[in-house]
């Protein structure tokens, strides 16, 4: 599953930007200069720290 | 050493645009074959320049060299067996970080790489600015800048493959890390190149990262050392090896973006941004979508109608004209072969080519948009309901032109039980072959009023049952952790009819192949058996009481009603001597309960190679004609006659249910690597069909 969220950006301390969607649902993130969808399984696990932008610690 | 041939492989993220730079390098001269051992169509093709021959693969592509589906697995495999001379990666220069990613990754293998920045024009267009050579001096790879779509860059890139020889690459980010991993890496690669010296870096650093499959193939003392230095490194350092490795790989990353990209590009984004937040509203989205699938439907079946009344006419044409070049008259096991067999057989599956060819053309055109992408999405919570996920979305779709192509578009599914799932209830999608059956029955039965009503709840019956069945296997076959859904959604894009119509073409080659392989050979054999033995003395002396009717005195009308019939009774006990009818009759006990009788039941046989067959197979059991087409009006009264509206809904019910045809088993095998799977999809779809129709048409009877 990390290596899946790596390849596509979202690592440990990652700034994304989100796009749609909220809390633990499913949700469209910017990463990386990229645009991902993820599902509730993984929006549900990824905490998030606010930062001018967001900072991501997959968890 | 100037070599003369050189062999290059193309690699690089999904949607990076490699085919187009693989069409641009080899022109129309390209082949599909199989990657040995693997299923997937291997695309290759040649060129020639600055007196040198190269030979160019295309390979899946592919987020990282830890594979996700098998599809990603292909393109590891052909580099490190294969050893191609030159490795390209093909970048998607407006995604540049992102793509940097499988960058570092090949980079790690020591292969001798070009760098493509590819979709250069839409980099310009936004605004996008990438200092090319600085990237070259930081990477120690030529850089080339290119935009595939429209064959820029063409001969930059075969310059840059002939030139002289090139170094093989080092992993750029191992020495900018923490100490701690530098020396991991080192020691484990040292003690990697005893068992072999090749990739040995990328080997070290994968056994860090906790690779499953690069484990499998290294001694257990080169393990264990890696457990341990994984182990001390998350020690030291606070966090796991494949985490760390990750991490550093992206810090060089952006350090490479803070070098090398002068001017960001926003433009595209937010259109393609503003376009999601009505695709993908919470509420809206959904209702979207299925306004654009009653369309895309409607525009199928509309625009098919024409095209394939065209095609039908045709066939006929070929038909009479072929059967023509025999004497009129003349009695021919050859040209009756031709003409029923083959050209009725093959011609009847051709048919339906538009109508596919359509779905697939309105499907590619929402996959090259990026739609497609969003669908999945969307629909991913209510399909995990179901027990299969928004990835299966597509092949599903794709399952109601033909199963085929359907089952091969699963491979985009990296869990295998999603995939297996989704592969056993495809066929459930009611595919294109089915529809000469409803297109005979329903008509045959039901007032005009009725019939779309009754089509749209064939279809939603197949959808519905699916349902049940993919929860079902998901629970309890297929069992696994849930998957979790993650998938790019790329920018919106207008489709290229180039790439439209390559995509549309991919997956309705896959039906002609089947009409024209497995169809054929089937059509052959069933008209053998439907033809042979053949009688030749019968309970009436047919030709004599013809001769006799001929020679009355009765009134035309009369007569040639009363040898009608005569040739009707005559033929039908030529066919119930044949091994077909001999089958039909045999196992019409067993279907009786379903409503069939044995003319039916000889009908279905037929229908178990290719649900095409049905139709033709009633015809003939029916003695209407060589060639009973779905809108042969005198088999239409003929079922009337014959049969009740329920029995009617009890053959739709199981021609939908039952297995599609043996082209999808076949397919099934190929996928899944095993007969057993294949063989379970046969006979459930069998079993389920037979317990279906059993329920309904038994209810019916009680109800009626």
């Amino acid at each position: 599953m990390i290596q899946r969220l790596s390849a596509l950006g979202l690592t440990q301390y990652a700034t994304i930007r989100i796009l749609k969607g909220a809390g633990s649902g499913p949700m469209i993130v910017h990463v990386r200069g990229s645009r991902v969808g993820i599902g509730r399984g993984i929006s549900s696990r990824i905490l998030v720290r606010p930062f001018i932008s967001n900072k991501v610690r997959a968890s | 050493m100037i070599k003369e041939k050189l062999s290059v492989v193309l690699a690089g993220n999904p949607n990076s645009g490699k085919t187009s730079v693989f069409n641009m390098l080899t022109g129309a001269r390209h082949t599909i074959g199989n990657y040995p051992g693997i299923t997937v169509d291997r695309k290759t093709g040649s060129f020639n320049w600055n007196g040198r021959s190269v030979n160019v693969t295309d390979l899946p592509g592919t987020y990282s060299l830890t594979p996700g589906s098998p599809e990603e697995l292909i393109a590891r495999t052909v580099i490190m067996n294969e050893n191609p001379d030159i490795v390209i990666n093909v970048i998607d220069a407006s995604n540049l970080e992102r793509n940097l990613y499988l960058t570092m990754q090949l980079m790690e293998l020591g292969v001798r790489m070009i760098v493509v920045l590819n979709m250069w024009d839409v980099a310009e267009k936004i605004g996008l600015g990438i200092d090319s050579e600085k990237l070259e001096s930081i990477l120690s790879v030529p850089v080339v800048k290119t935009t595939g779509s429209r064959g820029r860059g063409s001969a930059e890139l075969k310059d840059s493959i002939t030139a002289s020889e090139m170094i093989p690459t080092v992993t750029p980010w191992l020495s900018n890390c923490p100490e701690e991993l530098q020396r991991a890496v080192k020691k484990l690669s040292a003690k990697a190149e005893n068992r072999e010296r090749n990739h040995s870096v990328w080997r070290a650093v994968k056994l860090l990262e906790g690779d499953a499959s690069v484990e499998s193939n290294e001694e257990p003392d080169l393990l264990d050392a890696a457990h341990a230095l994984a182990g001390f490194l998350e020690e030291k350092l606070g966090v796991s090896g494949e985490m760390l490795i990750a991490g550093e790989r992206y810090r060089f990353i952006e350090n490479i973006i803070a070098g090398v990209v002068t001017r960001s590009g926003r433009e595209r984004e937010t259109f393609s941004d503003r376009l999601d937040s009505v695709l993908t509203h919470r509420h809206f989205g959904i209702p979207v979508f299925l306004v654009m699938m009653y369309l895309v439907f409607s525009f199928t079946f509309i625009l098919a109608e024409p095209l394939m009344g065209f095609l039908e006419h045709f066939f006929q044409f070929l038909g009479e004209t072929v059967s023509a070049l025999w004497p009129v008259g003349s009695e021919s096991m050859l040209r009756d072969l031709i003409v029923e067999g083959i050209i009725g057989g093959v011609g009847g599956v051709l048919v339906f080519l538009p109508n596919i060819f359509l779905l697939f053309l309105a499907i590619s055109v929402l996959e090259d948009s990026g739609y497609m992408a969003r669908v999945a999405f969307i629909m991913d919570g209510a399909m995990r309901k179901a027990g299969l996920q928004g990835k299966s979305f597509v092949p599903l779709i794709i399952g109601f032109g033909c199963t085929v192509p359907a089952i091969l578009a699963t491979r985009t599914l990296e869990n295998r039980n999603d995939r297996l799932t989704t592969i056993m209830v495809a066929p459930l999608m009611s595919c294109g072959a089915r529809l000469p059956i409803y297109m005979m029955i329903i008509p045959a039965f039901f007032p005009e009023v009725w019939r779309a009503p009754l089509v749209w709840i064939i279809y939603m019956t197949g959808i519905i049952v699916s349902v049940g069945i993919a929860r079902f296997l998901r629970k309890r076959v297929f069992t696994g952790e849930e998957t979790h859904f993650i998938l790019e959604l790329p920018s919106y894009h207008m489709p290229t009819p180039v790439s439209v119509f390559r995509h549309t073409w991919d997956r309705a080659g896959e039906y002609v192949k089947k009409a024209g392989t497995l169809i054929l050979a089937i059509s052959v054999i069933l008209w053998v058996f439907s033809s042979f033995p053949e009688k030749k003395r019968f309970s009436v002396d047919y030709d004599g009481e013809i001769a006799a009717l001929e020679s009355s005195n009765l009134p035309e009308a009369v007569i040639s009603d009363s040898i009608s019939n005569l040739e009707s009774s005559r033929r039908r006990e030529e066919f119930m001597y044949t091994i077909t009818g001999r089958l039909g009759r045999t196992i019409e006990p067993i279907m009786r309960p379903l409503g069939f009788d044995w003319r039916v039941t000889t009908a279905l046989l037929g229908a178990v190679a290719a649900k095409e067959a049905f139709v033709s197979q009633l015809g003939v059991v029916f003695a209407v004609g060589a060639e009973a087409e779905e809108n042969s009006a005198t088999l239409r009264e003929k079922l009337r006659e014959n049969y009740t509206p329920l029995q009617g809904i009890a053959m739709m019910l199981f021609a939908l249910i039952s297995a599609p045809c043996l082209a999808t088993i076949a397919v099934t095998r190929k996928e899944t690597g095993s007969w057993k799977w294949a063989m379970v999809q046969l006979f459930g779809l069998t079993a389920l069909a037979y317990s279906v129709t059993f329920i309904v048409y038994q209810t019916g009877k009680l109800v009626m």
